[in-house]
């Protein structure tokens, strides 16, 4: 089920809410994954960001050189530029 | 300044005139012969925008800073190829869209190609249903709003050189325009970009009104002075035309009075489109163009709107508003001739600059409210030493305000002149610095606040700086501007 939560004089945040179930854990699992997958190459087709306010972390990392449409290097330049050795929080925003 | 008198070839080293040569030659292969200048005559153009020392080189017949050649990319794919070549050949480049920047911000001081983005002036798209425009970076300000006004629609930009800038030079510089309450300013407007990075890669950020998908990446390019990247088009916000226009001029007997009142107006959910408020000076010298008051403090108010009920109400409010607050109406005329007379301090100057001895220029600076009517006296009264000054507060937001002085100094030296102009810019800087204003509200940084960008800054220059290191290791992009140090 989706609500539409805040809007703006050119589009709007869609808010998905999601459940399911499976019979393993294994299997709960894998359908938690393919249906983050299915969303966001959903999103990203659509030209929609991957985030409206809960931002990236890990989960939607992989989809981050996507979002950016060819600007990551500016931020993996700003990453390096200001914390070289890579100490900040690693392995987050993709970057 | 910094440059050579006009060179002449006996002045040049071998290997600076082989890389003008091969420039040309692989500029002309990549664009055509027909899109590449580099007769000396016509470079001149190139050399200044109207920042004051290259207007008053030009009147005292001097010629410096030519770049090696102009050219004139239609597509992000040439401007792509451009950049790559460049950057192989260690050649800088300098985005350039209608020259009216008034801090030197296009000038090329260590020579190299003008990128003149004024052929990439297509107006893509409107989109009627997202109520935003697709516009190329070499559009002018003045066809874009006519465009969108003929689709029912309005930017809400209107800086007064409208009729002579670009929107590239609007995202480069952060521009303002007069009716900045209501629209904001065009960092506001952003939606997207589309450009060119300093290795040659071309990007298009999201199409989306709101994300939080890590820094937002536009609002690093936007006010980048094309130091960073070249930006060759923009998804902008725009608004529907508004039907009503409800303009007005009110008094108030000082400063201190009036600028209280625009603060009340900001921050009571009484916005209007335009709000300006003219120091006794800025008010003497308006009055008869303005139909302004005989003493005291002209204040311009104006709304607009698409909803007629609304705009009637809030203007209402507002004035009486203002009328509470001490104010003495002044009927309409004073909003109606601001509003005819609007664009016309952008040509004002050309005026005051044909009198050999004299010049006149403009600081405009932002300030929290707090701190506006210090930030305001401190300049006017060490500035009024050097010469005439007088102010006008002309963009008001809830946190505070811009103020825009000018200035005019006379001195029949040259040399003289130039100090005295170099002088009251200083303490007006000086002075932002010390009260923690903002040493730029919308015209930039350029080469001649480049110093005191740093000092604003502090460590936010340093990670600028190498920002800028990463990503355009050589400095092709724009060298020498916002403060960016030679190259490593």
């Amino acid at each position: 089920m989706a609500h539409f939560s805040h809007a703006y004089a050119q589009g709007c945040s869609i808010y998905f809410s999601v459940a399911s179930t499976g019979r393993t854990l294994g299997d709960r699992l894998k359908r938690y994954d393919d249906l983050w997958n299915d969303a966001l190459e959903a999103c990203m087709k659509a030209d929609g960001a991957l985030s409206h306010h809960h931002g990236i972390g890990m989960l939607k990392a992989k989809w981050m050189e996507t979002e950016l449409g060819g600007a990551s290097p500016l931020l993996k330049g700003l990453k390096r530029a200001i914390d070289p050795k890579g100490i900040m929080n690693p392995g987050k925003l993709g970057i | 300044m910094r440059g050579q008198e006009c060179p002449r070839p006996e002045d040049k080293d071998m290997s600076t005139d082989n890389k003008i040569v091969k420039a040309l030659e692989w500029l002309g292969n990549l664009l055509g012969k027909n899109r590449v200048i580099s007769d000396q005559a016509s470079l001149v153009i190139y050399s200044r925008d109207i920042f004051m020392p290259g207007y008053l080189d030009l009147r005292e017949g001097k010629i410096q800073n030519l770049p090696a050649a102009a050219c004139f990319p239609e597509t992000v794919e040439e401007v792509a190829k451009v950049i790559s070549r460049a950057r192989e050949n260690r050649i800088p480049v300098i985005a350039y869209g209608a020259g009216s920047g008034v801090l030197g911000g296009t000038i090329p001081v260590t020579g190299g190609i003008m990128l003149d983005l004024k052929r990439m002036r297509e107006i893509r798209s409107v989109n009627k249903i997202a109520h935003t425009v697709e516009v190329e970076a070499g559009v002018m300000g003045e066809d874009l709003e006519r465009h969108l006004i003929r689709e029912g629609f309005t930017l809400g930009h209107f800086p007064s050189s409208i009729y002579c800038s670009t929107v590239g030079g609007w995202l480069s510089t952060r521009s303002a325009g007069q009716l900045s309450a209501k629209y904001g300013k065009i960092e506001d407007l952003v939606i997207s970009l589309e450009g060119v990075l300093a290795d040659g890669s071309v990007f298009h950020t999201r199409n989306t009104p709101r994300s939080a998908t890590g820094p937002d990446l536009d609002q690093i390019l936007v006010g980048s002075e094309g130091t960073l990247a070249i930006i060759t088009a923009a998804v902008l916000a725009i608004s529907p035309l508004p039907a009503k226009k409800i303009y007005r001029g009110f008094a108030f007997n000082d400063v201190p009075s009036g600028l209280e009142a625009m603060r009340v107006l900001l921050q009571k959910e009484l916005v209007p489109a335009a709000l300006r408020l003219y120091d006794p000076i800025d008010t003497g010298f308006n009055q008869a163009k303005l139909s302004g008051p005989d003493s005291g403090c002209l204040l311009v108010i104006g709304y607009e709107g698409a909803n007629d009920e609304l705009t009637e109400l809030k203007s209402k409010l507002g004035f009486a508003r203002l009328l509470e607050m001490g104010a003495t109406d002044l009927g309409e005329a004073p909003g109606l001739k601001w509003l005819e007379h609007r664009y016309a301090v952008s040509y004002n100057r050309s005026k005051i600059m044909a009198s050999p001895g004299a010049l006149l220029d403009t600081i405009e600076v932002s300030v929290i409210w707090r701190d506006a009517l210090e930030l305001y006296q401190k300049v006017a009264a060490a500035v009024s030493k050097l010469g005439l000054v007088m102010a006008h507060f002309s963009h008001a937001w809830r946190e505070g305000v811009c103020i825009y002085f000018s200035f005019l100094v006379n001195d029949p030296d040259p040399e003289k002149l130039r100090q005295k102009h170099l002088e009251a810019w200083k303490t007006a800087m000086e002075a932002c610095l010390e009260i923690g204003a903002s040493i730029s509200h919308h015209h930039g940084i350029g080469l001649h606040r480049a110093e005191w960008l740093k000092k604003e800054l502090g460590v936010g220059h340093e990670i600028l700086q190498k920002l800028k290191n990463e990503i355009d290791p050589h400095h092709i992009l724009n060298p020498e501007k916002l403060g960016f140090g030679e190259k490593a």
